[in-house]
């Protein structure tokens, strides 16, 4: 089923970020199909899953708009360019390879004012996904941007 | 701007103008502009244009300090058309409100909860120390020194500390303390930042976030106004807040003085000792003045027992 193979794509992604493997995309677009639809559903016991139809924003915005990059080509984004030209990063498109699913982690804390000189503005997944979507559908005037037009709640 | 006037601020008014009249020196107390707070002052920097009014910051408060149930659920917008300029009680120690604005793409939203000041007013002005500024930033409260007198409430720039009124035996005040129990002490965000989806509540060290918040400037100049609400307000506050509107449009007050209201309040404590050893002489004296002068015409024995007979006798009724 289409979700299923959908889900080993997005485990897959993540294992692999998880584990610091970069997925390789060789020859970019060429190895890897995007999805059609990606499932959000890790808070399925207060909402529905959130269906993101990937396809359909495919038509509204460039790769990069969303992804800052696409595999093996350096970052859209100023702020991050100077650093990430280059390098195994650029191979990787999943969100969760910059931004932490735990924002913040107490490891992420503690180095706070440290080390994290660079990265000390870089959103979680989670901001980055509310981030994205609802200011782009703010500023377009079109696409929900109110909570349960994404998160239905069970009734 | 229109001028508001209600109690508190007459009250603060004329407490401050008495106390400046009376004490402030020409040109002095300038030592207090130095303190910017504890190196490991933690803060939030709360970003406007980021804001979209879930209310999820209200609805984890509520959850992580066990606070009563709101009268409008947390997940129902209408809040914002039914009541305006909603501000933190004893039921919600943070609250959001809408600011429509003809200068954004979109309404703004604002959260409202304690400032948790460098140097705050409500801690200075409380006489029996029922507040506490840890080194982690928070100013923390502690209910079993609180003698009610609410002084705290006039004090406070931002009117931020609530009263629980529901019993008369144990005043308590309430307002956020950054979570400080359950989280900040632990290194962790309070539970509102933690439940903000759009990131527009950022936690870290004060000091970091001034400067993310300069670096949001610089990389979206049209997005944001030339200012960081907290950075000085009343000495500089561990909450710190950019916005896409000039601040006085997001229902900030702008009045509120940009050097510590210590500054004020340490003139005003001096007085405490004067209050606490002339005071009672003194009301002392013009109530016995009045006694006296209601019996003067009376019998003709000792004024002075029986007017200390009289006092003792109403000692005895209380
Ligand atoms: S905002 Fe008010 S209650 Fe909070 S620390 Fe400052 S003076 Fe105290
Ligand atoms: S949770 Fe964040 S986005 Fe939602 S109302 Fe609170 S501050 Fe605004």
């Amino acid at each position: 089923m289409q979700h299923s193979n959908l889900r080993g794509y997005i485990i897959l992604l993540g294992a692999a970020g998880v584990l610091g493997f970069p997925v390789v995309f060789q020859s970019a677009a060429a190895a890897v199909q995007p999805p059609k639809e990606v499932r959000i559903d890790i808070l399925e016991d207060r909402y529905g899953p959130v269906l993101f139809d990937h396809e359909l924003h495919d038509g509204y915005a460039s790769c990069v708009e969303c992804h800052h990059h696409v595999a093996g080509a350096p970052p859209s984004d100023p702020v991050c360019l100077p650093c990430h030209k280059e390098g195994r990063d650029l191979a990787e498109i999943g969100c969760r390879r910059c931004h932490a699913v735990d924002r913040y982690a107490a490891i992420d804390t503690d180095k706070a004012g440290r080390t994290m000189v660079y990265h000390d503005d870089t959103p979680g997944l989670i901001g980055a996904y509310h981030l994205n979507c609802i200011s782009c559908h703010q500023v377009i005037g079109t696409g929900p941007t109110g909570c349960e037009a994404c998160h239905e709640k069970h009734r | 701007m229109k001028l508001k006037m209600n109690r508190r601020s007459v009250l603060k008014t004329l407490v401050s103008s008495a106390v400046s009249a009376a004490f402030l020196r020409p040109g002095g107390n300038a030592s207090a502009h130095d303190f910017s707070g504890y190196e490991t002052n933690r803060g939030v920097l709360v970003d406007l244009s980021r804001c979209i009014g879930c209310r999820s910051c209200e609805a984890a408060c509520n959850r992580e300090q066990g606070l009563p149930a709101p009268h409008i659920a947390f997940d129902d917008q209408s809040v914002f058309e039914q009541e305006h300029s909603r501000r933190p009680d004893q039921n919600a120690y943070t609250v959001v409100n809408k600011y429509d604005s003809l200068l954004w793409e979109h309404p703004l939203f604002r959260k409202i909860q304690c400032n948790h000041c460098l140097e705050p007013a409500c801690l200075t002005a409380c006489f029996v120390n029922a507040y506490t500024k840890t080194p982690e930033g928070a100013v923390v409260y502690n209910a079993d020194v609180c003698v009610g007198c609410r002084t705290c409430m006039i004090a406070c720039p931002f009117s931020i500390p609530a009263f629980r009124y529901d019993s008369a035996f144990s005043p308590r005040i309430m307002k956020c303390i950054f979570c400080y129990d359950t989280r900040l002490s632990k290194g962790r965000p309070p539970a509102c930042v933690e439940a903000c989806p759009m990131e527009a509540l950022t936690f870290g060290n004060r000091q970091e976030l001034l400067s993310i918040a300069r670096k949001r400037m610089r990389r979206e100049p049209h997005r944001y106004v030339d200012y960081i609400y907290g950075e000085h307000e009343a000495g500089g506050t561990s909450w710190l807040y950019i916005s896409p509107v000039p601040f006085a449009k997001a229902g900030f007050d702008m009045e509120v003085p940009k050097q510590p209201i210590l500054n004020f309040v340490k003139d005003f404590l001096a007085m405490v000792p004067m209050v606490l050893t002339i005071w009672p002489g003194l009301f002392a004296g013009i109530f016995l003045l009045c006694r006296r002068r209601g019996s003067v015409a009376g019998t003709g024995e000792s004024q002075e027992s029986k007017i200390s007979g009289e006092i003792i006798d109403e000692s005895h009724g209380e």
